[in-house]
């Protein structure tokens, strides 16, 4: 059944609490003729709606809706994610330290309010933190544990696509990624896989920008009974456990300052720093997870060089931190899967 | 809710449905609606405010018009978009 969706802006005024739609069938060709005709008088609205399908997205392609503007910059290779705290020289090996220079396709976009002409680029990328494997003390349920503290690329975009409606406009990016269906030859032997797609919406009504971010299945190994510790560390990237989270990159060197304010019961803001507590002396370690705060409502960041303030809001409640990536990013954990519980 | 619909604009109510959502019946997706030649939606503000609200319809007919009746007689059509929901991005193609 060919389905059709639509939507609408619904402005309620204080007098008028609800508002009755009537949608009716447009019999035949010949009728409904007559029907505007005779209905003339109203305004009549001969607009057609634009077609619903996503068209590849051009470079430099700007969705203008309520005094905002998104600018689509193109594709860009991701940076390398560069050491900038000391690291515990016991888990970064080489191997890990060549991993974090495995980029890929990111897209760029520029943000800009044309009320006050701030403008702000970001790249949105899912990410991921490989889990550390071990029972009782290893990544699971109950314990956010990564290996490394250092995210990786998850997928890198395949294409992104955009949609110019008369009240709202998308961009949707898809990420996917190649896994190998042979050992031996990796190179002739894959299939892309869709992990992830991404949903950027600007709309007249609303005030901010709408990200709507549908993970797939995560891959993991299919092990059967139970593993050691070191099983699994010498099993590939792929098939081992994984933390994912969603990464807002913001350029334009943009600086927390090692900053971030978050909110955990929902009612004010928490201001905290990056690797500090008040009580005691922190010492700097591969466990990340030290970072990462309950965020209820909101995540904010504010730029140490200017006076922009980047806020991101979930519709849930999720685990989320900003600044581990150069004291230029937010991130929120979005989903997690791994071969064995803590 | 019902009266105010009879007293204004002459519509009985006999049977409210809180969604459109088609159904499946012998692997096909039909909607309860798609037989019939018209339907109502009703909108709540969900606020005590001022509110904006982007609504999302799933429509049972191909060729349809959208109109608002309004307590002054008047019902003009409404501008819509159409769009394709985010459950069918992830669909495996």
């Amino acid at each position: 059944m060919n389905k059709k969706y639509i939507s609408f802006p619904v402005r309620f005024d204080l007098d008028e609490d609800r508002h009755v739609y009537i949608i009716k069938k447009k019999e035949s060709t010949d009728k409904p003729k007559s029907l505007t005709q005779a209905n003339s008088a109203v305004d009549v609205d001969t607009s057609v709606a634009k077609d619903p399908n996503f068209l590849p997205a051009s470079l430099g392609q700007t969705l203008k809706y309520g005094g905002k503007e998104l600018k689509y910059l193109g594709l860009v290779q991701g940076e390398k994610t560069s050491i900038s705290r000391t690291q515990t020289a016991s888990n970064l090996t080489s191997e890990i330290e060549e991993e974090m220079g495995q980029t890929g396709a990111v897209c760029k976009f520029e943000y800009k309010d044309t009320v006050t002409g701030l403008t702000q680029k970001f790249i949105m990328t899912p990410r991921y933190y490989q889990s550390a494997e071990a029972k009782d003390d290893g990544d699971g349920l109950y314990e956010f544990r990564p290996l490394t503290g250092i995210s990786k690329l998850y997928s890198q975009v395949d294409k992104v696509e955009a949609k110019e409606g008369d009240h709202s406009g998308q961009f949707l990016i898809t990420f996917q990624q190649k896994e190998a269906t042979n050992d031996t030859d990796p190179e002739n032997n894959h299939v892309a896989v869709r992990r992830v797609v991404a949903a950027v919406e600007l709309s007249e009504i609303s005030d901010f920008m709408k990200f709507e971010v549908t993970l797939n299945e995560i891959p993991i190994g299919n092990y059967k009974g139970e593993k050691s510790k070191a099983f699994f560390q010498k099993q590939k990237d792929a098939e081992r456990g994984k933390d994912i989270v969603i990464d807002w990159e913001f350029l334009d060197n943009f600086d927390t300052d090692s900053k971030l304010w978050y909110n955990s019961n929902g009612l004010d803001m928490h201001q905290k720093k990056l690797w500090s507590r008040k009580d005691y002396q922190v010492v700097e370690t591969d466990n990340v997870a030290s970072n990462f705060y309950p965020v209820t409502s909101a995540i904010v960041i504010r730029d140490k060089n200017s006076n922009k303030q980047v806020t991101i809001m979930p519709d849930r409640p999720q685990s989320g931190s900003a600044g581990l990536r150069g004291n230029k990013n937010i991130e929120l954990m979005q989903n997690r899967r791994h071969n064995i519980n803590d | 809710m019902q009266k105010e619909l009879e007293q204004q604009h002459g519509i009985k109510i006999n049977k409210l449905d809180s969604g459109i959502l088609s159904r499946e019946k012998d692997d096909k997706f039909y909607s309860p609606y798609g037989e019939k030649s018209e339907f109502i939606v009703i909108v709540q503000n969900p606020t005590d405010q001022v509110h904006q609200e982007l609504l999302e319809l799933e429509m049972p007919y191909s060729d349809f018009e959208v109109r608002r009746l309004k307590a002054d007689g008047t019902s003009p059509l409404v501008a819509h978009d159409l769009f394709k929901p985010t459950v069918f991005f992830n669909s495996a193609k």
